[in-house]
């Protein structure tokens, strides 16, 4: 399976990741007062409100609500998908609330890889073809982005199916694609949104060992779910409500374990 | 910036280019249909200007020939001009004839002739044993025919001034002519040969060489015997024509000049008095077919810009919808990482390639056409580069004027709702 082999909780500090000139201690990501408020008509919404979130490098943590709590928006937010309407947002040492749409573009293709709950790949593209896209936008020449795509399969477990196309893939092996996508330009942070949402018991726990394992070799990961089952496997819990950030504790995680399957053939 | 980024260097263009080009054509390929649809005005618009170019070009090398053969450095005196109704033609029946005293008083008048032929066609039977040639073209030419013709002899001589003097019967034969006449033999061996034109009895005193062939058809069945000869042949009350050479190129207007105002003299013609006579160089004929062939460019600018539109509107259209088919594909290629320039011209290349790929067809179709018209009709063909490069460049603007809007659009797509999108 992996060539990552799940290690203990501690998550050492991977020496690589950390960028020379910052100091250790500095977190991955830092908001202060982040807010987001949409107009509709005359009415406001406040999506967000005065969020402080401090994310350490390697820490996994799980972002929980119910829909409407203001997770969605956070996630966007986090992503560089969009710009709050007050507040800071420092991601890897850079400040990144008030950048336009282009450098938002450059920050997600260096510092972010995300995990959608619907895959989103692309239906026409090879697997392997997938997972350069975020190295083509980076202007990786070919030789280059077909080696390190291979080895972001490799990393997933899925360098064998580098040809197929998503229809030729199952719902896991999709969503193993989607992550070496995330992957490939080694991001400063992986963003997931509901990863297993799509998926049966069983491929949900392959893919959440497949998290836990990319944790375990140093990865910062931010995952969104609604499924405290999902949430049970970071180390950090955070719980959002009408737009606020309720509860954020740190907990025991869970080893990943095969589910029991009762609906056995 | 301080992370391991070596390497890496953001280039919108050259994304987009190797993108756009392979997803462009991979679309294409999957809705064969479609694509074939949309891409049909560029089709119709592109083949219709390799067509018609090739065809006018071709027709252009042949005309072109035709004139330089006659000589750009003489022009002639006719009675009848150019007709371009038959009230003209009417009218121009009524004029008096060109008569070889005419050609006298030219000869003895005018100050900027090198030569003034005498000249007047036919057709009649040619005979030489029990050969016989039905219509062979007769040109009866004055003695300084010689002296100005451009094509030449392959063997024998000219008429002297002596044999066209005295309407001697001797002929200078094109050389079909000769082949037809004397089957398998040396051409150089018919000089001398008794010949029968219209049963009277010619001497062969010279093979011209060939004239070649306009619009697949030979100019070498021809005969030529003195002036005198031709007008006892065909009765003396034809019209000469004349071709007249002014003593140097340069002087041709001038010579011209001088030829209608000597003729005008001669036929008593008051000033307001339009000339009953035409006086036509090469050039006339040069500035008549350019106004013609002026025409038919213009008429093709007008059904090319129109099928161009329509297939540009249609172009815009099919791209309008890829953009909404594929808006979850723009969020995920923005989430990655592409920026609005990127995204833009993805699809610019996209819309390019697809109407440049109806450009390629419709020059392959416009080629075969032309090939074809070529192989069954005597008009030839010429190839033209430059139509092929402004068909090309044509449809190439086309696909960045229509493929704009919709490829703006994508880029502006928000990447939160283009994710979204079901």
């Amino acid at each position: 399976m992996s060539a990552n082999a799940p290690r203990a909780s501690e998550a050492p500090e991977d020496p690589f990741r950390a960028p020379p000139g910052q100091t250790a201690g500095e977190p991955m990501i830092r908001t202060r007062g982040l807010s987001k408020t949409y107009t509709m008509g005359r009415m406001k919404v406040h999506a967000l409100r005065d969020v402080d979130l401090d994310i350490e490098r390697n820490e996994f943590i799980a972002i929980m609500g119910p829909s409407g709590s203001g997770k969605s928006t956070l996630m966007n937010l986090l992503g560089c998908l969009d710009s709050p309407t007050a507040g800071d947002y420092t991601l890897n040492g850079q400040g990144v609330s008030n950048l336009d749409d282009n450098e938002l573009a450059a920050v997600r293709n260096r510092e972010i890889g995300f995990v959608f709950q619907t895959f989103n790949l692309l239906p026409r593209a090879t697997a392997l073809h997938n997972v350069e896209l975020p190295l083509i936008y980076a202007g990786v020449g070919r030789r280059e982005r077909r080696e390190r795509a291979m080895g972001a399969l490799d990393r997933t477990g899925l360098s064998d199916r580098a040809d197929h196309r998503p229809n030729e893939l199952s719902g896991g092996q999709r969503q193993r694609v989607a992550m070496a996508r995330a992957l490939v330009n080694e991001p400063a942070i992986l963003l997931a949104d509901e990863p297993t949402g799509n998926l049966d018991s069983k491929t949900s726990y392959e893919i959440m060992e497949l998290v836990v394992n990319l944790h375990s070799s140093g990865q910062t990961i931010v995952l969104v779910t609604h499924e405290s089952d999902i949430a049970h496997y970071a180390h950090r819990v955070t719980h959002f409500l009408d737009g606020r950030l309720v509860s954020d504790e740190l907990q025991t995680p869970r080893i990943p374990t095969p589910p029991v399957v009762d609906d056995n053939e | 910036m301080s992370r391991a980024t070596s390497g890496r260097q953001r280039s919108n263009t050259a994304v987009g280019l190797g993108e756009g080009v392979a997803i462009a054509l991979d679309s294409i390929w999957a809705n064969k249909l479609r694509s074939f649809l949309t891409v049909l005005g560029n089709i119709v618009a592109v083949s219709s200007i390799v067509l018609v170019v090739t065809i006018i070009q071709g027709v252009n090398a042949e005309v072109t020939g035709l004139f330089t053969a006659e000589g750009a450095d003489v022009f002639n005196v006719r009675r009848m001009g150019l007709s371009f109704s038959h009230d003209d033609f009417m009218a121009m029946r009524n004029r008096p004839r060109l008569t070889r005293d005419d050609a006298r008083v030219l000869r003895e008048s005018a100050q900027t002739f090198a030569a003034v032929v005498e000249q007047s066609d036919g057709n009649a039977r040619v005979e030489y044993g029990n050969v016989s040639l039905d219509r062979i073209d007769i040109e009866g030419r004055s003695f300084e025919w010689g002296l100005i013709d451009g094509t030449g002899l392959a063997h024998g001589r000219y008429f002297s001034l002596l044999e066209v003097q005295r309407n001697r019967s001797v002929a200078i034969l094109a050389p079909d002519v000769v082949d037809e006449l004397f089957p398998g033999l040396d051409p150089a061996s018919a000089l001398g040969k008794r010949i029968r034109i219209d049963d009277i009895h010619f001497t062969v005193i010279g093979v011209s060489n060939s004239r070649g062939s306009a619009f697949g058809f030979s100019q070498d069945e021809v005969a030529i015997i003195p002036i005198g000869s031709f007008l006892r042949l065909f009765g003396s009350r034809r019209s000469l024509e004349f071709t007249v050479k002014p003593d140097s190129p340069e002087m041709l207007q001038e010579a011209m000049d001088e030829a209608r105002l000597l003729m005008r003299v001669r036929h008593q013609l008051r000033p307001r008095d339009d000339d009953d006579f035409a006086i036509m160089s090469s050039d006339t004929f040069v500035d008549l077919y350019n106004q013609f062939t002026q025409g038919i460019y213009g008429a093709l600018v007008g059904i090319v810009a129109m099928s161009l539109v329509v297939g540009g509107i249609v172009i815009m259209n099919i791209m309008l919808m890829v953009v909404t088919e594929r808006t979850r594909e723009v969020g995920v290629r923005k989430a990655v990482g592409a920026t609005y320039q990127q995204i833009l011209w993805q699809f610019l290349v996209e819309a390019v390639t697809m109407s440049l790929t109806g450009g390629i067809i419709g020059i392959t179709l416009g080629y075969v056409a032309a090939t074809l018209i070529a192989a069954f009709t005597p008009l030839p063909y010429v190839l033209a580069t430059w139509s092929i490069l402004a068909a090309l460049g044509t449809v190439m603007i086309v696909g960045v004027v229509f493929g704009i809007y919709p490829a703006s659009k994508a880029a502006r797509l928000d990447p939160i709702e283009a994710l979204r999108y079901e």
